[in-house]
Parts: structure tokens; C-alpha cells; sequence
């Protein structure tokens, strides 16, 4: 047995588990559209549970959705299927014994990470690490990349997502709205460091040179302090 | 990172160092700055990456669009070269409480590290 399908036989006996002890589990879509406030009236007494995640547009709980007693709310982008009155929590979702066979990124290295994976030789995208400068290091960029291989800023959680405005993955041109924004600028070769003024996920909001702001190169977060140089000069939110 | 904390980030660092795989995670997912990672901050950031890659819009990443890193030696995968948002979105409590070794819905800095290090463990085995 392969660790594979050891995963897809755990995940099948799990998902039977749900099947049985969550009967009356229901799922109900609720979304955010431009941006504003949603609520989804429902009886949250048996839980409430983000079960699938839609936009792009961050989910966070008691800051983009929430439940009290008769509804579940969402706000800011935030679009999502809730799982209610579901006891398990273990119940991945429907798709769960498929997808288990179809291990997705991290847990796959780990799960599989001593089988040998001759295909990657193959791969004439491979990942080169010798032009990351994180590697080893390594953060694993590869996951941070645009489907050409490009390091894309766009991956970073929050980063302003109007571009992809219309996507299946946004709601009707509603970008998100961070909730407070400063300028850190490098001049020349100098690197800055600029006060966090808030707690919060920080991104580049609008880059205001020429120079790329690119994370981990030209900026960076460390603790509640950002970090510009080589000419990075931007408004960054917090979100 | 405590100590730059501490100093408020008053010098700088050498250029080029080398970066803490599982810390630059962190400074990328954790959005509450708490040192760890939770589910619901996994969940955003990989939503996150998994929408910019859907190029055209389809919900499913496939031909460029699929990253050949993600494939990991999953056997459905490297036959269709392809995953839909559906099986993304289930696995990602499965991925995430493979790791969360103590179960307390959070990756600590050890758990961080047993995540981060499974990637290079997987890069070193080419």
C-alpha cells in the first residue's frame, strides 16, 4: 500500500465517520458582494463552521464573518460555505476522498517525502534554487510563483486583489479594503525601516517607484516593523 | 525575531542572509503576528495562491497553470496534471492537521519547521 492511497483509505473512513455522526450538518452559502456586510440567516446552535473558503478576499472569523445566534455574517470580500449544526469537526468536505488521492503541496512532501519522484527530473520548469535567494532558507517559493515561474507579488495573502476583480474567485469588482495604510519609502540604496501602525497582515497597497517592491527583496516585515530598499518606496496596508 | 522586535529592527541585517524557511512563513501567513500559524490563516494564503494561479478562470489549474512542485508524487495528479478548487479546498484541513503535531489548531514554531523542512526534505530527494 502505498502512502498514497494509505491517505485516501484514511480520508474515505473519515469521511464515512461524517456521513454518519453529522447527519444533520447543512451547508449554506454566504458572500459578501462589494464589499459590504451579508447575513445569512440560519440556527447557529449546533456551530457554525467555514467549510469552504470562495474568495480570495480574506475569511477571518469575527473580522470578515461571524454567527450569533440566527445568522451567519460575512463582510469585506469575504465569500464562503458554512457548515451548520455539523458536530465533527473532521469532515474535510465532500471532495475529501477524491482529493486525497490527488495529495495537494505540503502535506504531500511530508506524507511522501521519501518516495523518490523521478518525474521531477523531468521537469523542465524545475525550480532553481540557485536564483532564490531564500532558499536554504527556503521558504518554498515555488509556491509563491505566477504560472511562467515569475516570484508574483499577488501571492502575498491580502496583497490589493483588484486585478483579479471579476474572478470567480472576487465578487463584483470589490477589491478589499484595508483598514489603515502608511507610506515606507527607500531612497536610493538606503534601507528604511517604518512603525507598523496597526496589528495586521501587511502588503503593498500601491508601489509608488519604479523599483520593484518586491517581498523578501526589496521589503520585508519583521515584527511590527517594515523594511524598504533599493528604492522600494510604497503604501503598504494593514489588513 | 524577538530580539529585532526588541531593538525596533534599529540595524539592519547583512544583506543576502539566509532567511529561517519556517520563519519567512511565518512573516507571510501569520497575520496576527502571534509566531504561529493558524488553519484559518493557511486557508487565506493558500486560497490566495491558488486564485492567482487559475490564469483563466476556471476553477481548475491545469497545462501551465499547474505547478509542477505541487504534484509531491500524487499518482492521480501526475496522470491528469490537474486539480480542481473543490479538491484543493478539501485538502487543506487534511494538510494542515497532518502537521499540527499536538492538535491544538495552531503550527507552533517546531510544527512550522516539520511543515517547512517536509518541502526541502522533498527537493533534496531529486
Amino acid at each position: 500500500m502505498t502512502p498514497n492511497r494509505m491517505l485516501a483509505a484514511l480520508s474515505l473512513g473519515g469521511l464515512l465517520l461524517c456521513a454518519a455522526s453529522a447527519v444533520q450538518a447543512s451547508t449554506i452559502l454566504c458572500e459578501s458582494r462589494d464589499g459590504s456586510y451579508k447575513y445569512c440567516p440560519v440556527d447557529t446552535r449546533g456551530g457554525v463552521r467555514l467549510s469552504r473558503q470562495l474568495s480570495t478576499q480574506g475569511c477571518w472569523q469575527n473580522d470578515t464573518w461571524g454567527f450569533d445566534a440566527n445568522q451567519v455574517w460575512v463582510s469585506r470580500g469575504c465569500r464562503a460555505e458554512f457548515e451548520v449544526g455539523g458536530q465533527s469537526p473532521g469532515s474535510a468536505g465532500k471532495g475529501s476522498a477524491v482529493a486525497a488521492a490527488a495529495v495537494v503541496g505540503i502535506a504531500a512532501a511530508a506524507i511522501i517525502a521519501s518516495k523518490h519522484d523521478d518525474d521531477h527530473h523531468k521537469n523542465k520548469n524545475k525550480y532553481d534554487r540557485t536564483y532564490d535567494p531564500y532558499y536554504d532558507g527556503a521558504y518554498d517559493r515555488s509556491y509563491d510563483r505566477s504560472y511562467d515561474g515569475r516570484y508574483d507579488h499577488r501571492y502575498d495573502d491580502r496583497y490589493d486583489d483588484r486585478y483579479r476583480e471579476n474572478s470567480r474567485y472576487g465578487y463584483n469588482g470589490y477589491g478589499g479594503d484595508p483598514r489603515w495604510t502608511f507610506n515606507c519609502e527607500s531612497r536610493g540604496d538606503r534601507k528604511n525601516y517604518c512603525d507598523v501602525p496597526r496589528h495586521g497582515h501587511v502588503e503593498v497597497y500601491k508601489q509608488r517607484s519604479l523599483s520593484p517592491c518586491t517581498y523578501g527583496r526589496s521589503w520585508g516585515k519583521d515584527g511590527h516593523t517594515v523594511w524598504v530598499k533599493d528604492g522600494c518606496r510604497a503604501e503598504f496596508a494593514v489588513y | 525575531m524577538l530580539a529585532a522586535i526588541a531593538a525596533n529592527a534599529a540595524e539592519p541585517q547583512p544583506a543576502g542572509k539566509p532567511v529561517d524557511t519556517a520563519q519567512a512563513m511565518r512573516d507571510r501567513m501569520d497575520r496576527n503576528v502571534d509566531g504561529k500559524i493558524s488553519l484559518e490563516e493557511y486557508r487565506n494564503a493558500m486560497v490566495r495562491r491558488f486564485g492567482a494561479r487559475d490564469v483563466n478562470d476556471d476553477g481548475v489549474l491545469d497545462g501551465d497553470e499547474f505547478p509542477k512542485e505541487w504534484l509531491a508524487g500524487a499518482d492521480v495528479q501526475q496522470a491528469t496534471g490537474k486539480v480542481s478548487f473543490e479538491q484543493f479546498s478539501a485538502e487543506l484541513p487534511l494538510v494542515f492537521d497532518a502537521f499540527d503535531a499536538d492538535k491544538d489548531g495552531q503550527l507552533d514554531a517546531a510544527e512550522t519547521a516539520a511543515f517547512a523542512g517536509a518541502r526541502k526534505t522533498r527537493e533534496e530527494s531529486r
